[in-house]
């Protein structure tokens, strides 16, 4: 039998992994959530983040939290052009929302094949000293890069926030988020406006992506796929548009994940996690955090 | 949705998949023309031939030799592409020492006609189907046995002989199919060696095993070979009692937390471990979070423990860990196969590192094929009666018989009369990491040094 200070440390241990979902979700919550476009290529901008720490780590020797800085410009960049060619063409038309499903496919299947084509399909990793040292508080023990990924996860989502509800050009994306048309009547640039959400949803997709690949193995053209299921499963269970609400979401998911696996076994990771969110959308279909749609 | 979205919508996906057609590069796209493999196979021989004279090579021009072409199905794109990658190098090697003529015996040329699974069923068998009309005279694949298996049935159904020289799921050579022959061992041989090997150790180290756990992915490979552990168990450690047995779906697992808590609360003195690479890492990572590790981490059914991504993606964590395999540059130490090196060199000119298990199998099972072949075309076949010559092929492969000592890079022979294919000669040594790198510690004969049994943990 596990011992309960084993139960704690296994709790503590989902609680990060699902921090961890959140963090991952973060950049989806952002573009689908606020901006209403669905990102099918969430899980591979994480991908491209992650080869981002791998190249900038193994060539330039550089620490791979400066690494995340790089992936956040530079992914902030691709997703700004993507955003000119996948979803500014369509966004506005009748349907566009869905139609960003199928331009963001195409961005995904032109991602995951670059990546074989430049990259190869071998699994990669970086050794960083950060996964194989460890903090240990009250007997219960993580490695310091899961510790700093559930942090900066914190982190990101207050600053996300705050910048949301404090700065002028966040408030402008809630505005343009709320109220297209009428953002635009009192003069906000309703395309720049969506350029920079996408921009900066991807650009915290591929800070995440270096985030995980400091702990979690194979980096490599389909590595995405594992943490894209995870982040569509937090931002429906948290509700579109709330972004405290994913990191509450991650940790439940997180937790529920563990306490299946623990209590039942692994076969029972997925079932209770679907069992809770398939009870919560029942029961609010706006998702746990989220706001109830008001008919008109 | 207006017409231009529909049209960016479209454009967008043509592009993404013709750079997914291009993405598997010249030697991966589903129909390689006849030049370009031509021109391929002439690029690499200059290399090879341009650095290493061996032995058996001609000095005079030789006469046009008959061409045949062989089908390869492997996943060379999807979940198991990199395995799929690896295995090519093996046949290609192969390949392109049959048309050197480094094997006397073999007189033809070897074409091959390379078609990508993608990892999934239904395109394996489609692909089948397009390399059975494109005239191939044999199959080799097709890695994943989940994907091997449907494709093996309907090679047996239209009659084209198939190869399997590495997916190791029981029930593929189990169904009497006259078609299909397996060079490599399967999964019941696998878990057989495994604890043959780890009783042998453990005896040769005066280590009694009480107790043992069972943790395997949750796909055919993990199932099979699991079973086949459970089935030998007593036989090899009549005193141990399996104390935990959990599976796991290997690709959507992100914490192995759990598993490694639930076996530091039983603490066996065994580990068996069927994995794929990024599960094998993940396990041996939260082991040394959760400060725990049993007196041998043993990765059977040669999966994720025997590539070396594991050492590189471990580095000093990764010591100590036993996996099986299937071939390690060890061998070609001992007496009976330093004649083989030869081969391992060639590989490393083209591709700057020694084989592995995967190349080297997928390696000896085109020889196998080769020589099957040749036995056909000697019988006085026409290849091109494809129908007729495809039964001679397989009334050849029905015959093959290659001792130990005989069969390329192996230790084991090939011996494919038997009723049901399987060839009863393959086994799997056991190897462990030491010092960052494989080395083989069981059979005894090949092993240049002593596996340590109990490893000391973390420290």
């Amino acid at each position: 039998m596990v011992e309960f200070s084993a139960y704690t440390q296994l709790l503590v241990s989902y609680a990060i992994l699902g921090g961890v979902y959140g963090l991952t979700a973060l950049g989806l919550s952002l573009i689908w959530g606020v901006m209403k476009a669905v990102n099918w290529a969430h899980g591979d901008f994480l991908m491209v983040g992650m080869y981002t720490a791998f190249w900038t780590v193994t060539l330039f020797g550089i620490d791979p939290y400066i690494a995340a800085i790089v992936a956040f410009i530079l992914l902030g960049l691709l997703g700004m052009v993507t955003h000119v060619i996948a979803i500014e063409p369509v966004v506005e038309k009748p349907g566009g929302h869905e139609a960003t499903l199928l331009t963001t496919l195409g961005i995904s299947v032109i991602l995951e094949s670059l990546a074989l084509i430049l990259w190869s399909p071998s699994p990669r990793s970086f050794q960083n000293v950060y996964k194989s040292t460890y903090i240990e508080v009250f007997g219960i023990r993580t490695s310091v890069a899961e510790a700093i990924a559930f942090a900066v996860s914190i982190v990101a989502i207050v600053a996300v926030d705050q910048f949301l509800k404090r700065v002028r050009i966040g408030k402008a994306i809630r505005a343009v988020s709320q109220n297209p048309v009428g953002a635009r009547v009192v003069g906000i640039d309703v395309p720049r406006i969506r350029l920079m959400t996408f921009g900066l949803g991807v650009a915290l997709a591929g800070m995440a992506g270096v985030l995980v690949a400091t702990f979690y193995p194979n980096i490599r053209p389909l590595a995405g796929y594992v943490w894209d299921i995870a982040s569509y499963v937090v931002v429906i269970f948290a509700g579109l548009g709330t972004i405290y609400g994913v990191i509450f979401a991650g940790i439940i998911i997180g937790v529920t994940e563990g306490l299946g696996t623990i209590v039942f076994s692994n076969a029972f990771r997925q079932i209770l996690v679907y069992v809770v969110f398939l009870t919560v959308l029942l029961l609010r279909p706006q998702g746990l955090f989220g706001k109830a749609l008001r008919r008109v | 949705m207006d017409t231009k979205t529909w049209i960016l919508a479209i454009v967008l996906l043509i592009v993404g998949l013709l750079v997914g057609y291009f993405a598997a590069g010249p030697s991966q796209v589903k129909t390689i023309t006849t030049t370009k493999m031509v021109e391929k196979t002439v690029t690499v021989t200059k290399t090879v031939a341009g650095t290493t004279p061996q032995p058996t090579q001609t000095t005079t021009a030789p006469a046009k030799k008959v061409e045949v072409k062989v089908g390869i199905l492997l996943p060379l794109s999807g979940g198991s592409a990199f395995s799929g990658q690896e295995d090519l190098r093996g046949i290609q090697l192969a390949a392109l020492h049959i048309n050197q003529s480094k094997y006397p015996n073999i007189k033809f040329t070897m074409k091959l006609v390379i078609a990508d699974t993608q990892t999934k069923q239904d395109v394996a068998v489609t692909e089948l189907r397009r390399l059975a009309q494109e005239g191939v005279v044999a199959i080799i694949g097709a890695y994943n046995s989940a994907v091997t298996y449907p494709s093996a049935a309907e090679a047996e159904r239209i009659g084209l002989p198939y190869v399997v020289p590495e997916s190791v799921s029981d029930k593929i050579t189990a169904q009497g199919w006259k078609y299909v022959f397996r060079t490599c061992a399967n999964a019941s041989k696998y878990a057989y060696d495994t604890l043959w090997a780890m009783a042998d150790i453990a005896k040769a180290n005066g280590v009694e095993v009480k107790s043992v756990a069972l943790i395997y992915e949750n796909s055919d490979f993990g199932v099979t070979t699991t079973e086949g552990l459970k089935k030998y168990l007593n036989k090899f450690f009549p005193n141990a009692k399996i104390v935990h047995e959990e599976s796991y779906p290997a690709e959507e697992i992100t914490s192995m937390d759990d598993m490694v808590a639930k076996l530091k609360a039983e603490n066996p003195d065994i580990v068996f471990h069927v994995a794929y690479l990024k599960d094998a890492v993940l396990f041996v990572q939260t082991m040394k979070k959760l400060n725990w590790y049993p007196k041998a981490y043993v990765g059977a059914g040669a999966g994720g423990q025997t590539r070396v991504e594991f050492i590189e993606q471990l580095g000093a964590d990764a010591n100590y860990a036993y996996t099986q395999t299937e071939w390690q540059p060890d061998f070609l130490n001992s007496k009976a196969l330093a004649k083989w090196a030869w081969i391992n060199e060639d590989f490393k000119k083209l591709y700057g590192r020694d084989m592995v298990g995967s190349s080297a199998l997928n390696y000896v099972g085109t020889y196998v094929l080769a020589v099957a072949i040749q036995k056909a075309l000697d019988s006085g076949a026409n290849p091109s009666d494809i129908k007729a010559f495809r039964k001679a092929v397989r009334d050849a492969l029905e015959t093959i018989k290659i001792p130990a000592g005989e069969l390329p890079l192996m230790p084991w022979g090939v011996d494919l009369t038997v009723p049901n294919h399987q060839n009863p000669e393959a086994a799997v040594a056991m190897a462990q990491i030491l010092e960052g790198r494989f080395r083989v510690v069981w059979p005894i004969e090949f092993a240049p040094v002593k596996a340590v049994f109990p490893a000391p943990g973390w420290g």
